[in-house]
C-alpha cells in the first residue's frame, strides 16, 4: 500500500521524466579548443564548494557493481584518464592486474560512450573531445602529478592536480567534464537528447532479462519484475550514503518458493523505480520531511501541492501564521479538493543495509489539517509581549519558533543534545494524529522548570512559552482531566492543585513588590516551588502568614501604599475556591499533590505570573522590568 | 595491615531525639524541617547524618600508624575539591602501575582514595568524571559497605515557626530602616529512627576494617556531641543497637561460620523491628498522644540471649553491653 501510494506520487508530481539525468556535483571542467588542445595549464575549478558545483548530469542505469562502467560525460579521475587512485597500495599481484584490467574497462567505456555519441550526434565540441581522449590513450595530462606534497607538509603521497590558474591542489574523489568553445557539454541539447535514447536504450536491454509477472504495486500482470528496486533510497539516519533499500531479499533465507531476491514481493521494474524515486525526492525535500533523531519523517498530500497544505511550517510556526490557521485552518484551501485528498505520512529508521518502517499513518487531508489545528489550538496560551531579545540559545533570532517542535521537545531537557529521538516521534504523531502525548513527559519538564528556578539566573518565567504550551497539551489531551486549562488564568475554576499555584504566583508577586521589585536572592517561589507543588498543605499556612509581613510592607511604601487591600482581595478570592474537605470545617490545602495535579500547579502559577506581568505591563504607572516579576 | 577487613554482616538502628531545633531543613521549603507529607512524620536524610560522621572524624581523626595503612581523611568536606584528590589519586596509579592497562590504573585509583579517605572507604562515592582514567571507568563508582536510610521519626511532628528580631541590619543603607525580622523553624520535640546496614562483601572493595566500623560507631555515638548549633537545639543519641552476625555454628567449624557471618544469619528488619518504641504507659495515662520529651517513649528491646536469633550478637553500643550470641 505504501509503495502504492508512493507510486502515484511520483506519478502525479511527473517525477519520472527525466530520469536519464540527476544532480550530480562536478568540480573539475577540462577546457578545449575546437582542435582538443587544453586552455589554460589545467582544469577549471566549478562553484566554489569543494566538491564543486551541482550539474544535472547523465545517469546510467547498468549495474556498476562488477566495474568497467563509467558515466556518459561526467566522472572521476578512472573513468576519464584510466588511472589508479592509489596507484601506490599494497595488494597481491593478481589483484593489482584486476585493478589495472577494471581501470582500463572504465575508462574504455567513457571514451566508447563519447564515441558513440559523436557518431549519433557530430558536432565540433564533441569532436575536440574525442581528440583530447585520443591523446590521453598515448600519455597522461601534464596537470596531474602522483607524489608528495611540494611543501612537503605530507609524507603520504597523492594526486596532485595543476589548475588553469596553475596552482597545484590536492585531488580528492571529485568528477571532471569537458567545455569546448566555452560550451559546456553537458548542457549540450543534442547531447541530452542522445543520452536520453541511450538511457532508455539500457532501460528497455536491461528489462528485456526480466522474468515477467503480476505487479503487486500496480496490479498490472505480464510486467517485467526488477530483481532488485533502484535506485537506492539516500538520507536515511543510519544508512550508507549509497544508500539502502525498502524491499530487498540479499539471503536465500528471505526467500520463498525458489524465488531469487525481489521477485519474492514481485514488482515491475517501472514501479520500483518510481516508489524510489518519490522517496528519495521527499527525503530530499525541506517541506515534505524532516529527520528527528535517528528517524526520517516523510509526509505528502496525493494530490494537493504540500506548499498549499499547512504542514510546512509544522517546524517553524511563525506566531501570526499560527493563530491565522487556528482561527481558519482551510483558508487559501480547496475545501472540495481536500476532502478527497489523502495524507501520508512515514517514518522510517536505517538498519545498515535496509530501511525500516517505524510508522505509518494515513488519514484524509482534511483530518490531518483538523489534528493540526488541535494541535496549535491546544498550545495556545497567552504570553505576555516579550521585549526584543538578542541571543537565542543555540539559534538565531529568526529560527526561534517557541511553538516548534523542536523547542516543545527541548523542554523536556537540559540541553538540546541530551534529546532522545522518542520525544519529538511523540510530539509529530500528536500534531499529525491527534494523539495524546505521554503523561510521562510531564515529569521533566517540571523537573527542568524546577531546575531552572532555583538555578538559572536568566530564565523569565512569563516567556517560557514553549513549556506551559506543552504542559498545557499533555494535560487537556488526557481524558480523566478534572479541568480544562484556558489561554489565560481561569480565576473561577475549583481545581485545587491550580489554584495552589495561581495562589504561590499571587504571594511570589507581593514580596517582591514588597520589596519593590529589587528583591536579590531566591524568593518566595524559588524557595517553595518544589515543596509547593508536591505538598501544598505542608506550606501553604507558613507563605500566607509571611505574606502578612510583605502587606504590611506595602501598606507603608509611598509608591505602592494601598495595593495591600487589592492583594488581600485577590487573595481571598483564590482562597474562597477551595472546598472545606467537610461542610463546616474550613477549607484545606491538599496534602500532596500527583503528577498531573503537578502540571495544573506549574500551569495555574505561570498563568497568573503572565496574567500579572501582562497587567503591569498595560499598566505604565505600574511598570517595572520584566525581569524583575519572573 | 594491623587491622583485618571486615568479615561480619551488621546491622544497625540509631535513635537520636531533637528537642527545640532543627535536625535537617529542606532547601526546597524555605529551611522547614524536612517532612513526609503524607504521614506528617520527620525526616532526616541519610547525607545528613553522614555529614557528621565526616565531621567528627575531620575534628578527631585517629593517628595513621604508616603509609601502607588505611588514613583518616575526609574527602567530602567543606570547601573541598574532589577532582584535586582525583588528579592525585590518577598520578599515584600511574606509579603504581606504570605499565597497567587503564582498567588497571583505574582500579589503582580507586584503591589510593579508598585507603587515604575514610568517607570514601566507607560509604563509597562517585569519581568517574575529570578527564583521567577514572572517567567513566567502573571503578569511578564505589559503593560503600556502609549504608544508612533515611530518619525517620516515630511520630508525627508539628514544627513551629518562631519569628525572630535583629537589631542590626547588614548594608550602610539600610541604616535608618526598621530593625529586620527573620523567622526559623524547629521541632518541639521528636525522636528519629535511621537504620544502617554494613556488607563484608562491600568492605572487601573499600578495604573497610574491623578498626573502621569501630569508628564509624564511636562517631556515630558522639556526632552530635560537636556538631552543637542553636538552630539544631538539643540532639543526643539515645540508642544504637548493632547486630552482628557471627554464624550459627560451633567455633570450631570456622570456615563456616565465616560464611554464614559473611552473608548473615537473619533477615535485618526482623532483627531491628526487635527494638520497640512506644507511647509508655504513664505517658498515654496521662492523656498524651504525641510525645513531649524522651521521658514519655517506652524503648523496648525484645532481645535477650534467649530469644535472639541463633548466630547473632546484639551490642548495645550505647550502653556498652552486649546480648547474645545464642548458645546451643
Amino acid at each position: 500500500m505504501l509503495l502504492k501510494h508512493l507510486y502515484d506520487f511520483a506519478v502525479s508530481r511527473k517525477l519520472l521524466d527525466d530520469l536519464a539525468f540527476s544532480s550530480k556535483a562536478v568540480r573539475w571542467i577540462i577546457e578545449l579548443d575546437r582542435h582538443g588542445e587544453l586552455v589554460g595549464t589545467g582544469p577549471q575549478i566549478a562553484g566554489d564548494d569543494k566538491r564543486g558545483k551541482e550539474f544535472s548530469c547523465p545517469q546510467t542505469t547498468r549495474p556498476k557493481v562488477a566495474g568497467g562502467v563509467s558515466e556518459f560525460l561526467a566522472d572521476g579521475l578512472t573513468a576519464v584518464f584510466g588511472l589508479d587512485t592509489d596507484p601506490d597500495a599494497s595488494m597481491s599481484e593478481s589483484k593489482r592486474a584486476d585493478r589495472d584490467a577494471n581501470n582500463l574497462a572504465k575508462r574504455t567505456d567513457f571514451w566508447a560512450q563519447i564515441e558513440s555519441a559523436r557518431r549519433a550526434a557530430p558536432s565540433e565540441e564533441i569532436d575536440a573531445v574525442a581528440a583530447f581522449g585520443s591523446r590521453l590513450a598515448t600519455q597522461p595530462p601534464a596537470f596531474l602529478r602522483w607524489g608528495r606534497a611540494t611543501d612537503g607538509r605530507s609524507e603520504k603521497s597523492a594526486w596532485w592536480i595543476t589548475t588553469a590558474g596553475g596552482v597545484e591542489i590536492r585531488l580528492g574523489p571529485e568528477n571532471f567534464t569537458f567545455r569546448v568553445n566555452g560550451n559546456l557539454l553537458l548542457e549540450d541539447e543534442a547531447l541530452r537528447e542522445f543520452w536520453r535514447n541511450t538511457h532508455a536504450r539500457e532501460v528497455a536491454d536491461a528489462r528485456e532479462g526480466y522474468r515477467s509477472g503480476l505487479c503487486l504495486v500496480t496490479g498490472s500482470h505480464n510486467q517485467k519484475l526488477a530483481p532488485t528496486h533502484n535506485p537506492k533510497i539516500q538520507g536515511v539516519p543510519n544508512t550508507q550514503s549509497f544508500g539502502a533499500a525498502i524491499v530487498s531479499f540479499d539471503k536465500p533465507a528471505f526467500g520463498s518458493y525458489g524465488f531469487d531476491q525481489s521477485l519474492n514481493s514481485p514488482t515491475s521494474d517501472e514501479a520500483a523505480t518510481a516508489y524510489c524515486v518519490a522517496l528519495n525526492h521527499l527525503i530530499q525535500r525541506n517541506d515534505h520531511s524532516v529527520r528527528i533523531g535517528q528517524t526520517c519523517l516523510c509526509f505528502w498530500a496525493a494530490h494537493t501541492p504540500i506548499e498549499q497544505t499547512p504542514f510546512a511550517f509544522l517546524n517553524r510556526p511563525d506566531p501570526k501564521a499560527v493563530r491565522d490557521f487556528i482561527r481558519a485552518p482551510f483558508a487559501g484551501i480547496e475545501r472540495e479538493l481536500v476532502l478527497r485528498d489523502r495524507f501520508f505520512a512515514v517514518t522510517l529508521a536505517g538498519n545498515s543495509g535496509r530501511i525500516v518502517v517505524r510508522h505509518w499513518l494515513q488519514a484524509t487531508v482534511e483530518q490531518a489539517i483538523e489534528n493540526l489545528q488541535h494541535w496549535f489550538a491546544d498550545l495556545a496560551i497567552d504570553v505576555p509581549p516579550r521585549p526584543p531579545r538578542k541571543t537565542k540559545p543555540g539559534g538565531k533570532e529568526k529560527d526561534f519558533h517557541p511553538l516548534s517542535i523542536y523547542w516543545l521537545a527541548c523542554t523536556t531537557v537540559r540541553e538540546a543534545k541530551d534529546l532522545p529521538a522518542d520525544v519529538p516521534a511523540q510530539l509529530y504523531r500528536a500534531a499529525l494524529e491527534g494523539t495524546a502525548p505521554s503523561v510521562a513527559l510531564l515529569k521533566p519538564i517540571l523537573d527542568q522548570l524546577h531546575s531552572r528556578l532555583l538555578r538559572d539566573e536568566n530564565y523569565q518565567l512569563v516567556f517560557d512559552e514553549s513549556r506551559f504550551a506543552l504542559l498545557k497539551l499533555i494535560l487537556n489531551r488526557q481524558p480523566d482531566r478534572p479541568m480544562e486549562i484556558k489561554t489565560s488564568v481561569t480565576a473561577d475554576t475549583d481545581d485545587a492543585a491550580y489554584n495552589c499555584g495561581r495562589l504561590l504566583a499571587i504571594l511570589a508577586a507581593t514580596q517582591d513588590k514588597a520589596h519593590e521589585f529589587k528583591l536579590e536572592g531566591p524568593g518566595v517561589a524559588e524557595r517553595y516551588f518544589g515543596t509547593a507543588g508536591v505538598s501544598p498543605a505542608s506550606v501553604f499556612p507558613l507563605l500566607l502568614r509571611l505574606n502578612r509581613h510583605h502587606l504590611n510592607k506595602i501598606s507603608k511604601s509611598e509608591r505602592f501604599g494601598g495595593h495591600e487591600h487589592f492583594i488581600q482581595q485577590q487573595i481571598e478570592a483564590v482562597l474562597a475556591l477551595f472546598k472545606p474537605p467537610q461542610p463546616g470545617r474550613p477549607p484545606a490545602f491538599p496534602r500532596t499533590l500527583d503528577l498531573q495535579s503537578q502540571g495544573r500547579f506549574a500551569l495555574g502559577f505561570y498563568q497568573q505570573s503572565a496574567a500579572d506581568a501582562a497587567a503591569r505591563q498595560t499598566n505604565k504607572k505600574d511598570a517595572e522590568p520584566a525581569a524583575a516579576a519572573s | 595491615m594491623s587491622s583485618p577487613i571486615l568479615t561480619n554482616r551488621h546491622d544497625f538502628l540509631l535513635l537520636f531525639e531533637v528537642t527545640n531545633g532543627n535536625p535537617n531543613g529542606d532547601p526546597d521549603a524555605g529551611n522547614l524541617p524536612r517532612i513526609d507529607p503524607n504521614t506528617n512524620r520527620g525526616m532526616v536524610t541519610d547525607v545528613c547524618l553522614k555529614r557528621k560522621v565526616r565531621n567528627f572524624l575531620e575534628l578527631f581523626p585517629p593517628a595513621r600508624e604508616s603509609e601502607a595503612e588505611n588514613g583518616y581523611s575526609v574527602l567530602i568536606k567543606q570547601g573541598a575539591v574532589i577532582e584535586r584528590e582525583q588528579k592525585k589519586a590518577e598520578t599515584h596509579a600511574a606509579q603504581a602501575v606504570p605499565k597497567g592497562s587503564a582498567d588497571q590504573q583505574a582500579e589503582a585509583a580507586k584503591n589510593w582514595l579508598c585507603r587515604e579517605f575514610f568517607d570514601m572507604r566507607t560509604f563509597g562515592g562517585v569519581v568517574s568524571t575529570g578527564d583521567g582514567v577514572l572517567k567513566g571507568s567502573a571503578f569511578g563508582q564505589v559503593r560503600g559497605p556502609v549504608q544508612f536510610t533515611f530518619g525517620q521519626s516515630i511520630h508525627a511532628i508539628t514544627p513551629l515557626e518562631v519569628t525572630i528580631t535583629r537589631c542590626a541590619v547588614t548594608k550602610e543603607d539600610d541604616a535608618k530602616k526598621e530593625r529586620t525580622m527573620g523567622n526559623k523553624h524547629i521541632v518541639p520535640y521528636a525522636l528519629y529512627a535511621a537504620k544502617g546496614y554494613v556488607s563484608p562483601a562491600f568492605a572487601e572493595r573499600t578495604g573497610f576494617t574491623e578498626a573502621d566500623l569501630d569508628l564509624l560507631f564511636q562517631a556515630l555515638l558522639h556526632m552530635f556531641e560537636h556538631d552543637r548549633s542553636a538552630a539544631r537545639g538539643e540532639m543526643v543519641v539515645r540508642g544504637l543497637y548493632d547486630f552482628e552476625h557471627v554464624g550459627t555454628q560451633h567455633p570450631n567449624n570456622a570456615e563456616q561460620n565465616k560464611r554464614e557471618a559473611r552473608l548473615g544469619c537473619a533477615h535485618a528488619h526482623v532483627l531491628l523491628e526487635g527494638v520497640k518504641v512506644a507511647l509508655s504507659d504513664d505517658a498515654r495515662a496521662a492523656g498524651k498522644t504525641f510525645p513531649e520529651s524522651f521521658a514519655d517513649y517506652a524503648v523496648t528491646n525484645t532481645w535477650t540471649a534467649e530469644n535472639l536469633p541463633r548466630g547473632i550478637k546484639l551490642d548495645l553500643r550505647h550502653a556498652g553491653s552486649a546480648i547474645g550470641p545464642r548458645q546451643g
